[in-house]
């Protein structure tokens, strides 16, 4: 229980932290959002226009520091992020709303696939250490771990959707149906499929290696051997003794990686033009869209705090070492 | 006294880029039932390897090169692994050289003796269980409410009572004790080893103590084997052995500890180093270290563990005579 109150502790002090950098770094940066605006409209907009801009977008130079921080503040309970610059007049909140779900759905299910299969290949190939397919497998992870995920992308793209045909070349689903809800499933799972296999694919390897790497070492510890002593079956030594302690340092990178869902598969979107928060993070950094952008870092600030709070919860439940204290 | 487990000829050791390292060689060792083993010797003289050949635990690299392991009548050499999966732990169990860390740091203890109960009863009554481990942890003085804690939270002593409960929990015929407790202090040491030795006589378990302190088996021990170098140069009665070692690497180990009891002695300790078990030669590997060594005779013949007299074993060319005297 006091574990539990010390995490919740970090978990608000460290998100009051990256929320004020949050706050501070677009002030240090050079220019103004609404001049930029102001320019992409090319004097079509009037002074009286600016200034109302200025405001929605929460940059009032009259006020003071300390009041614009409280405002921001205001802003980020209320939910209100201002206006977009790109998707204008939009609310960047709900720019947000619409891509966020396609960007947890696309990377959050690659990302569990990865690891899920990962771990599985990782707990395989070490168990049977020395056989032939076993040990093949390292050198293809590693081959695959290398591949740049935004390379095997532009690959599939080329070849599955548009030499072969087989997937849509872009978006995220079919946008000349008139289906709504779960009629629109199957499309979103056909334009789903390419842009996950390359996710799923580039980061399968690093998962195997580190539980195949956890796994060796564990199977080497005494309790493993006491427990082969015990009589135990093989199967219940490999998954409640081996694996049961290997994993534990993979699912600190499991839920670090969960965290950084959020900002998306930046370069697999482009590639796709998949309408996650990763291609309107692209889209906002090239058209100077600060609004977005810092909505959009936020985000991914609090879903990497929030992530890293569920991994200490997890882990206190796996390990009743660190429950109490001890590690 | 009927013999529980008798080891014939039995080498074992491990296999590096296609050569064998023989790290237990020509055993030969009888263990009746009821009775006290124990297995003295310096690190690395294959005194483990021989407790894993033994109880079929030796891994890759390791291996079982020859000879034959009988135990309650059965050649265990020529069990499947899963046949040996059945008998360890419900006929012999073994308490591991670092028993500090054997068990499981994610699972209570409970569960640890659960799954082992599970895996050679073959039922799942946990109430019996239940009732069996505590029975278990009265006999080796914990307290019933450490049974759902997790290791860590229990002292180096109460884990190697834990893992001592567990290795008697379904009464063996045969506990194989590996340096149970060189990692607890003298005192928790002697506490552990009286009550085992007091289970022993109340449960009529044989038990194989393998350890470098001879003179702590000299004390509890009904008859001892010394190895050196993989082999074992002596074996005698525990009194009989500690009144008068034959062997001179015996007489060597017995001086490098101080005697519990008795006068105060001078220790005089064995100069050199036990060797490379990958480059023995022909001769008594004991021999470049051997205050009593026969020159020209011991560094070519190595000698065989003969009767030297009733019951007492050597391995040594100065007992040469008497020995097949006796027997011959």
């Amino acid at each position: 229980m006091r574990y539990f109150v010390r995490r919740i502790g970090f978990l608000l002090f460290t998100a009051w932290a990256a929320l004020t950098i949050n706050f501070i770094l677009p002030h240090m940066m050079p220019g103004n959002p609404a001049q930029v605006m102001l320019a992409k409209f090319q004097g079509r907009l009037s002074p009286q226009a600016l200034s109302a801009l200025t405001e929605a977008f929460g940059l009032n130079m009259d006020k003071s520091l300390f009041m614009q921080y409280i405002d921001y503040w205001k802003r980020i309970f209320t939910g209100d992020f201002g206006i977009s610059l790109t998707y204008y007049p939009s609310r960047v909140i709900d720019v947000l709303a619409e891509s966020v779900p396609w960007t947890i759905g696309l990377v959050g299910c690659a990302t569990i696939i990865a690891f899920t299969l990962g771990t599985l290949l990782g707990i395989f190939s070490a168990w049977r250490r020395n056989s032939a397919l076993a040990d093949a497998l390292v050198p293809v992870a590693l081959f695959f771990n290398s591949i740049p995920y935004f390379w095997l992308s532009l690959l599939f793209l080329y070849l599955f959707a548009y030499y072969l045909g087989w997937f849509p070349l872009a978006g995220g689903y079919n946008i000349y149906t008139m289906a709504t809800g779960f009629a629109l499933l199957p499309s979103i799972i056909h334009h789903g499929v390419l842009p996950l296999s390359t996710i799923v694919i580039t980061a399968l390897g690093g998962w195997m290696l580190t539980m195949r790497n956890n796994m060796i070492s564990v199977r080497a510890d005494d309790y493993v051997a006491f427990a082969h002593a015990k009589g135990l079956p093989d199967r219940e030594i490999k998954y409640r003794y081996a694996a049961r302690n290997a994993i534990l340092p993979s699912i600190t990178g499991f839920s670090m990686s969960l965290g950084f869902v959020i900002g998306g598969s930046l370069l697999t979107e482009v590639v796709f033009s998949y309408p996650g928060l990763g291609y309107i993070l692209y889209q906002a950094v090239t058209s100077l869209d600060y609004p977005l952008m810092q909505a959009i870092f936020l985000f991914i600030s609090l879903g990497v705090l929030i992530a890293n709070f569920f991994t200490d919860m997890i882990y206190a439940l796996l390990d009743p070492r660190v429950r109490d204290g001890g590690v | 006294m009927s013999v529980l487990l008798r080891v014939e000829n039995l080498n074992a050791g491990y296999v590096q880029k296609d050569q064998r390292i023989i790290a237990a060689r020509d055993i030969n060792l009888e263990v009746a039932q009821g009775e006290f083993l124990g297995l003295a010797g310096e690190s690395g003289c294959g005194k483990t390897t021989l407790a894993y050949a033994i109880t079929g635990l030796l891994e890759r690299p390791g291996e079982v090169f020859s000879g034959r392991v009988e135990f309650n009548g059965e050649d265990l050499l020529s069990k499947s692994p899963q046949e040996m999966r059945q008998i360890r732990w419900k006929e012999m169990s073994i308490v591991m050289q670092a028993s500090m860390n054997v068990l499981n740091p994610v699972m209570r203890v409970r569960h640890q003796f659960y799954d082992m109960m599970r895996a050679h009863l073959g039922h799942n009554d946990t109430q019996h269980y239940d009732s069996r481990v505590l029975e278990m942890f009265r006999m080796v003085g914990i307290a019933p409410e450490y049974l759902d804690a997790y290791p860590h939270q229990l002292s180096g002593g109460m884990k190697q009572r834990v893992v001592i409960a567990m290795a008697l929990a379904l009464r063996p015929k045969l506990v194989i004790l590996d340096e149970p407790t060189t990692a607890l202090d003298v005192v928790i040491q002697r506490s552990i080893l009286q009550q085992i030795d007091k289970l022993r006589r109340e449960l009529g378990f044989s038990i194989i103590m393998i350890t470098h302190d001879l003179s702590l088996l000299v004390e509890i021990a009904d008859s001892i084997a010394v190895m050196y170098a993989g082999s074992i140069v002596e074996r005698a009665a525990a009194e009989e052995l500690y009144n008068e070692p034959l062997h001179p690497y015996t007489y060597g180990l017995m001086n490098s500890f101080p005697p519990l009891v008795g006068r105060r002695k001078r220790m005089h300790g064995i100069p050199g180093h036990p060797p490379d078990l990958s480059g023995l030669g022909p001769g008594c590997s004991f021999a470049p270290r051997c205050p009593r060594v026969i020159k020209g005779l011991c560094e070519i013949a190595a000698p065989p563990l003969e009767e030297v007299t009733p019951n007492r074993y050597a391995a040594c060319q100065l007992y040469r005579d008497a020995g097949s005297r006796t027997t011959g």
